[in-house]
């Protein structure tokens, strides 16, 4: 390709690339129910490449290589795009130094696997007599290890790759093992491993289009459902072909819904949708909070995803409960902030008594926490958590050049309460189209501080609980849990932050009516993730190329019927 | 010495004096009724529904100190430590070349060589109130220190011969304390007299005993730590806080009838991120015996008074790890709107304890708090006005006056933990 | 030893009418002399590198307590200006200079800094068409040392930066001195005045199995749609650069006079209090003049707050951001005291980031002779968000290619010629930058020596 030619490409791809994200962020008029995915633009072609996450890569090395292999390392944060990370990860380039980071932990990786404590395990061969300089030991280990590495066996130029290079590595570095770790560190920054690569290949069961071929389809299965590469048992299946029939797909789909580690995908869903990755680097005023200590926000996080865990993975159930239930995990750090005593061992389940005014996941510390500012409450950025977050609904953006003159009463320039304070944003017209919709269930949390830590009074002032949340009265977040937990919105929105987690892009508007079905049976099960995930991956379509027929072929395809 | 009052019976068991059963097994039953009058059940692997009963509430300790607010009307002079009465006995050459505040080092070896003063590591830590005895007789001949004689100071990990450990094998240094002749101090008429040596209260109350104010308020150390802006800013004994805990109580305004448990927590205090106790912290307590006590309270316009009665609370503060007995002594607490308490403990403190105190202070520690131990303890045990032995008539304790404040908390009460084992040879 | 180097250092902007692109083009043998140190080690005429960064703080000022009232050479310090007494000869304050948003909305803290850094405000960063300026010049003068670029975030979180390549690539920061210590000084760092070199068996492996990774991805390439295609070529640009890196560390470095290692930091938990982020600050200020000097990098970008600054008082309940918009102007003083506080600290962060460049001797002069910081915020008046004359101040003489002792100042104008000028002083061969109404081909003439 010529200079010009890839110029040209570039230009298109650039173009194409902005009109996409730009069609994603438009704000709908109205509060819709999915954000910004009904418009009917012309699609660019969809990334086949899904970067593996943090939590994807160390779980691969865990299940490859063993627990107790460290992977020591920073990784780059991952860019949030209209909400999810997920819904990056097709798009999200990376730089030298996310390369360099990797490069680094492979080696420590690496070196790992082939010190003394490890090698009769991990490698379990060695130069000898029938194999002077152990190429016959190195093609063994990269083919068992290539093939849980790279979801899918060797090619035989990557194996030659990786056995010559190893091999010249060894003759340099005068060690065999130290070679074999060379080449281990150049898998483990290939492009295959670090990414999801999606192959496609002629759809038997409809002629004309494509769709995702065993392997990918195994690597996607377990990164989804179980946020790890694929074990041995779904390889075999991919191996078999078991996995390109609706049986056989059916069958490790139910293995892997059954299994405890349904739990880990589920932590790593929950997390990116709740966007609880905001916890790592919160902080509050000592001064003000000083039960907020230095181990508080990730206690915060990990109490609120184990709760979940418990209540819709262990327990398998209704999703709407997380809004009301009672129940929380309870740990040593996080205790004093619920005033509660420390249930004896970290992580138990416990049932807040029956007169505590925390109930549901909007009252635990991390989302109260979280919404705040370091020193006091905010009632419009938890208002806006909910609606952005739990609801999938839009809030516009602040005008930039509000003047606060107008709604500082400058009679009594000391309002006592936070509702007081912001009671001025409703009078003015302009301010009020956005803030009744967030303010009026913000102030419902106003019985907890900034910190997440339960008061009844501010300034000498008894607190106002009561809001509103669609037009409807709330007493209090009790009330206000019951009444978003039943809305239709809010199962909606699962749904379909499910349906981007799966598919690892934006929503658009062909996605519609399967989304509607999928709204239908969420219902129809109770609400209950694993069925909802169970009909999102055997939907037909799921593994279908998105990018239509044969490459250059006619047209897209029409996806959903 | 510091043990429960036992014999052993005929099986060779000890049994508390005056209660028919073995030790064992009373401890064994006290721990049950404690565990359930208080209904703080062991924890539950649920941890289901973990909150205390109604009427029970929790607080540990952030501070317990005697204030000593000192001015120079109160202490004509500052009373002289040990290492100040050495420097004074030397002769012009050797004040020459080992005294001055330049020279303090030089001075404190001069010494330590001059009495044949010892200190050793020992090889492992112990604690000062559960010393082991072969390890006492093991350093003891390391030391070549005579039987009986020496003390585990340092927090436990060094054993020493000093003029505080044995402060009688000293008498050069009984001289020099100063009393405190302050007239005003906080505290109670404990004999419901008035004398010469009382003091009067800042409301004015008259004939208020505060002894072991009169006898050590001069010291350097003493006044250091009595300095009430200090004291309230600080924390105390935050390693081995104590608890207390409140049952039967039915209102914090008036309640004729309230029980009160002073406890040793089993770990440290713990902080917020302002470096203050945190509150609502859930708070591991230690089964040791010794430091378990309850009384009866009650708690008129908002004010808790206990009755009279005995108790004993751990305190380990930088170098020194010791105890602080109190008998016929009375807690008042006052209660705050955010939860947190402050109160007083007016009545006499052990002589056995304040003996203890200074016996495992170390040399070095006395020389830095310009303390004679020879001198404060003959003080105190000249100055002791409570609780005279049937049997010499001489007091065992000294009046005293202290200032606490705590933090609420949940107090985790340890299933079936006995007490330690309760040694500590001499 | 001419080291042939497949590198991606070049971007072309600008060739294809209205939209901004990014291209990667091979990096040229011929711009390397024969030390493999980049062209722009001779600007200035001296040998000594000429570096660039930029200096980021949020919410603006308040233009009346900030900008001066004289032009030229003869301009007063006003309050908020008052710490950067110290470093009157070596600034140079910029004003007037502005984003026009051409009906774009006003994102608050995001379409001001977008404008100014990639020349077009947009509603979010990952709507950006072109790249951040300093990558442009990044490409150009960091190829020679080990790091193109070092991103530094003082307020310890990675994520805060204003260094994209693109919508999709972002270089994200370091966000402690002591992460930074180890980045630079750590395992990799090869003392550039040591006595000896030998080149490590282990780097040299490392390289040659890199190498490795190479044209059989381009199988895969064919496979790939368009899309791909481009993140695949991300992918071996990047393998390409760390080779790079690897090569570069097989040879013995030029030696570097000013370059002292530094000590290792102590370990500190940065957040939004004011007093420890401007210990954190500190503490990698110092790190990166010695990153400098030791020619480990030549391009930084150092973000000293977000753009809705989350600098606070502890003990304060209102931050900084929020006061902006809540505190009430104080009649008798005629200005919000909590901002002025808030923005006068971060002038004088400011100060005490120069002073770390000026503590560091080197040739004749001083470190901060050798660079050129462009120090900036993304709003003026953060209350309404005023994308008008947003404040500028250029540090360092650039190796005499900057004139600095200057006020200068324009209506209106747009702050792409800020960009354009910054680019043009490190001897980017770029005549124009910014699209629409802040496309530009006008530097700030005034500030460019002759």
């Amino acid at each position: 390709m010529s200079l010009r030619q890839c110029i040209m490409a570039w230009s298109r791809l650039a173009l194409l690339a902005g009109l996409t994200l730009v069609a994603g962020v438009v704000p709908s008029t109205e509060p819709q129910v999915a954000r910004a995915t009904d418009i009917a633009a012309p699609r660019a072609t969809v990334s086949a490449m899904r970067r593996l996450t943090e939590a994807q890569y160390r779980s691969m090395i865990a299940d490859v290589f063993g627990a107790d292999i460290k992977v020591t390392g920073r990784f780059e944060p991952e860019i949030r795009m209209q909400g999810m990370l997920a819904a990056s990860a097709r798009t999200a380039g990376l730089t030298a130094t996310t390369i360099e980071n990797y490069e680094a932990m492979a080696r420590i990786v690496a070196a790992q696997v082939i010190d003394p404590e490890h090698r009769a395990r991990l490698v379990g061969c060695e130069p000898g007599p029938g194999d002077p300089v152990g190429r016959a030991c190195a093609i063994a280990f990269f083919d068992r290890v290539g093939l849980r590495l790279y979801r899918r066996p060797l090619q035989p130029d990557e194996r030659q790759l990786l056995v010559s290079s190893s091999l010249a590595a060894a003759s340099r570095l005068g060690s065999f093992h130290q070679g074999l770790a060379a080449g281990l560190t150049a898998a483990l920054i290939d492009l295959p491993v670090l990414f999801q690569v999606d192959h496609y290949v002629a759809d038997p069961a409809r002629p004309g289009s494509r769709t995702l071929d065993g392997w990918s389809r195994a690597a996607r299965l377990s990164f989804l459902l179980w946020n790890t590469a694929p074990d041995e048992a779904l390889l075999a299946a991919a191996r078999s072909g078991a996995l390109m029939s609706d049986a056989g797909l059916a069958a490790q789909v139910d293995r892997l819904l059954a299994s405890p580690r349904f739990r880990d995908s589920g932590r790593a869903f929950f997390d990116d949708f709740l966007q609880l990755d905001g916890l790592a680097s919160l902080s509050k005023d000592a001064l003000l909070y000083p039960a907020f200590r230095a181990g508080v926000p990730a206690a915060a996080r990990e109490q609120t995803l184990r709760t979940i865990a418990q209540l819709l993975y262990v327990e398998q159930g209704d999703y709407r409960t997380i809004f009301t239930s009672r129940r929380v995990a309870m740990n040593r750090t996080l205790s004093p902030l619920y005033r509660l005593p420390f249930p004896g061992h970290d992580w138990a389940m416990v049932d807040l008594p029956a007169d505590d005014a925390h109930a549901g996941l909007m009252s635990q510390v991390g989302f109260l926490a979280l919404h705040s500012h370091p020193g006091r409450t905010s009632p419009t950025l938890r208002g806006k958590a909910i609606r952005e977050i739990l609801l999938c609904e839009e809030v516009p953006t602040p005008p930039a050049n509000v003047n606060f003159a107008i709604v500082q009463d400058t009679t009594n320039p000391q309002f006592k309460t936070t509702r007081e304070r912001l009671s001025a944003h409703l009078d003015d017209e302009e301010c009020a189209s956005c803030h009744k919709r967030t303010d009026g269930i913000g102030l419902t949390f106003e019985r907890f501080d900034g910190a997440g830590q339960y008061r009844t009074n501010e300034n000498g002032e008894a607190i106002d609980t009561s809001g509103v949340f669609d037009k409807a009265p709330v007493a209090d977040p009790v009330e206000l849990g019951r009444a978003v937990g039943q809305s239709a919105k809010a199962a909606q929105c699962l749904v379909r932050s499910a349906y981007r987690f799966a598919a690892g892009r934006p929503l658009e508007a062909t996605d519609q009516p399967f989304l509607a079905r999928r709204d239908a049976d969420f219902a129809a099960s109770g609400y209950r993730i694993a069925p909802l995930f169970r009909a999102i991956v055997l939907d037909r379509d799921f593994f279908a190329d998105p990018n239509g027929a044969v490459a250059g072929g006619p047209g897209r395809l029409a996806r959903r019927r | 010495m510091f043990r429960l009052p036992v014999r052993q019976n005929d099986a060779g068991e000890k049994m508390v004096r005056g209660v028919g059963y073995p030790r064992s097994v009373l401890l064994a039953v006290c721990s049950a009724l404690i565990v359930l009058c208080t209904g703080n059940s062991a924890p539950d692997e649920s941890g289901a529904g973990m909150t205390p009963p109604r009427g029970t509430y929790g607080y540990v300790l952030r501070n317990f100190y005697y204030p000593v607010d000192a001015d120079a009307q109160s202490c004509p002079q500052q009373s002289l430590g040990s290492l100040e009465l050495f420097e004074q006995g030397l002769s012009p050459q050797d004040r020459a070349e080992y005294g001055g505040p330049q020279n303090r080092e030089k001075r404190m070896k001069l010494m330590a060589e001059r009495l044949g003063l010892k200190n050793v590591r020992l090889p492992a830590k112990m604690r000062t109130d559960d010393a082991d005895p072969e390890a006492l007789a093991k350093a003891r001949m390391q030391l070549g220190v005579a039987p009986g004689k020496g003390a585990v100071v340092s927090l436990g990990s060094r054993f020493a011969y000093d003029t505080c450990s044995d402060p009688e094998d000293f008498p050069q240094f009984d001289r020099g304390n100063q009393t405190f002749l302050g007239p005003v101090s906080i505290g109670a008429n404990l004999d419901g007299k008035v004398s010469k040596d009382n003091f009067t209260g800042p409301d004015g109350t008259r004939g208020i005993d505060n002894n072991l104010l009169r006898a050590t308020g001069c010291n350097l150390g003493v006044k250091d730590s009595g300095d009430t802006k200090l004291a309230e800013k600080s924390l105390r004994s935050q390693t081995a806080p104590t608890a207390i805990e409140l049952s039967s109580v039915d209102s914090f305004v008036n309640d004729d009838d309230v029980t009160l448990k002073v406890y040793a927590a089993a770990q440290s205090l713990e902080t917020g991120a302002n470096g203050d106790a945190l509150r609502y912290a859930s708070i591991d307590l230690d089964g040791d015996q010794r430091y378990t006590a309850q009384v009866r309270a009650r708690i008129v316009n908002g004010v808790l008074t206990t009755e009279p009665f005995a108790f004993a609370m751990r305190q380990k503060e930088s170098v020194v790890e010791a105890y602080m007995g109190f008998v016929g002594t009375r807690l008042t607490i006052h209660f705050a709107p955010d939860g947190t308490i402050a109160g007083t403990a007016f009545g006499y403190q052990t002589l056995d304890s304040l003996d203890f105190i200074y016996h495992h202070l170390s040399q070095i520690a006395a020389d830095y708090s310009g303390t004679s131990c020879p001198a404060i303890t003959s003080a105190l045990h000249r100055m002791a006005d409570g609780f005279p032995d049937p049997r010499t008539h001489r007091f065992t304790a000294i009046s005293a006056a202290y200032r606490f404040s705590g933090v609420p908390a949940f107090l985790i009460h340890s299933a079936g933990a006995g007490p330690s084992s309760g040694r500590t040879a001499r | 030893m001419a080291i042939s180097l497949s590198r991606r250092g070049f971007l072309m902007r600008g060739t294809l009418g209205t939209a901004a692109v990014t291209v990667g083009l091979p990096f040229l043998d011929c711009f390397l002399d024969t030390n493999g140190t980049a062209l722009a080690a001779t600007l200035g005429g001296g040998a000594l590198p000429v570096r660039f960064g930029t200096w980021f703080w949020g919410c603006g000022m308040i233009p009346e307590r900030w900008t001066p009232k004289a032009v030229g050479e003869q301009f007063d310090l006003p309050p908020q200006l008052a710490p950067l007494a110290a470093h009157r000869k070596d600034i140079s304050i910029v004003s007037g200079h502005g984003v026009a948003l051409d009906g774009k909305s006003n994102v608050p803290h995001i379409s001001g800094n977008i404008g100014f850094r990639t020349g077009t405000p947009m509603d979010n960063w990952q709507q950006i068409a072109g790249p951040t300026f300093d990558v442009p010049i990044a490409d150009a003068i960091g190829s020679g040392s080990l790091y193109r670029s070092l991103e530094l975030a003082a307020d310890g979180d990675p994520r805060t930066t204003y260094s994209y390549r693109s919508a999709t690539v972002v270089n994200a920061s370091v966000p402690t001195a002591l992460d930074l210590y180890h980045k630079v000084f750590g395992a990799d760092f090869h003392d550039p005045n040591a006595a000896g070199f030998t080149p490590d068996p282990a780097v040299m492996v490392r390289r040659s199995v890199l190498s490795g990774i190479t044209e059989q991805r381009r199988r895969l390439q064919g496979m790939l749609g368009a899309a791909d295609k481009a993140r695949v070529d991300q992918y071996f640009t990047a393998i390409r650069e760390v080779e790079g890196k690897l090569a570069l560390q097989l040879q013995k470095p030029p030696p570097a006079a000013a370059c002292r290692v530094p000590d290792k930091p102590r370990e500190l938990q940065p957040n939004a209090d004011v007093a420890q982020r401007r210990e954190n600050h500190r503490a990698m200020a110092e790190l990166l003049a010695m990153a400098l000097a030791c020619n480990q990098t030549r391009v930084f970008n150092m973000a000293f707050s977000i753009a809705s600054s989350d600098l606070r008082q502890a003990g304060e309940p209102t931050a900084y951001h929020q006061a902006t918009h809540e505190e009430m102007i104080d009649r008798t003083l005629g200005y919000q005291p909590a901002v002025d506080r808030f923005a006068t600290l971060s002038m004088e962060a400011l100060a005490e980031f120069i002073a770390a460049m000026a503590a560091v001797p080197e040739g004749d002069g001083r470190l901060l002779d050798n660079m050129l910081i462009v120090a900036h915020s993304d709003v003026s008046f953060a209350k309404l968000h005023v994308l008008t004359g947003i404040p500028c101040v250029f540090a360092g003489k650039a190796g005499g290619r900057i004139r600095t002792g200057l006020h200068v100042t324009g209506t209106d104008q747009p702050a792409s010629r800020i960009a354009l000028t910054a680019q043009q002083a490190m001897g980017l061969s770029v005549d124009t930058w910014g699209t629409d109404s802040m496309r530009t081909n006008r530097p700030i003439t005034e500030l460019i020596a002759s």
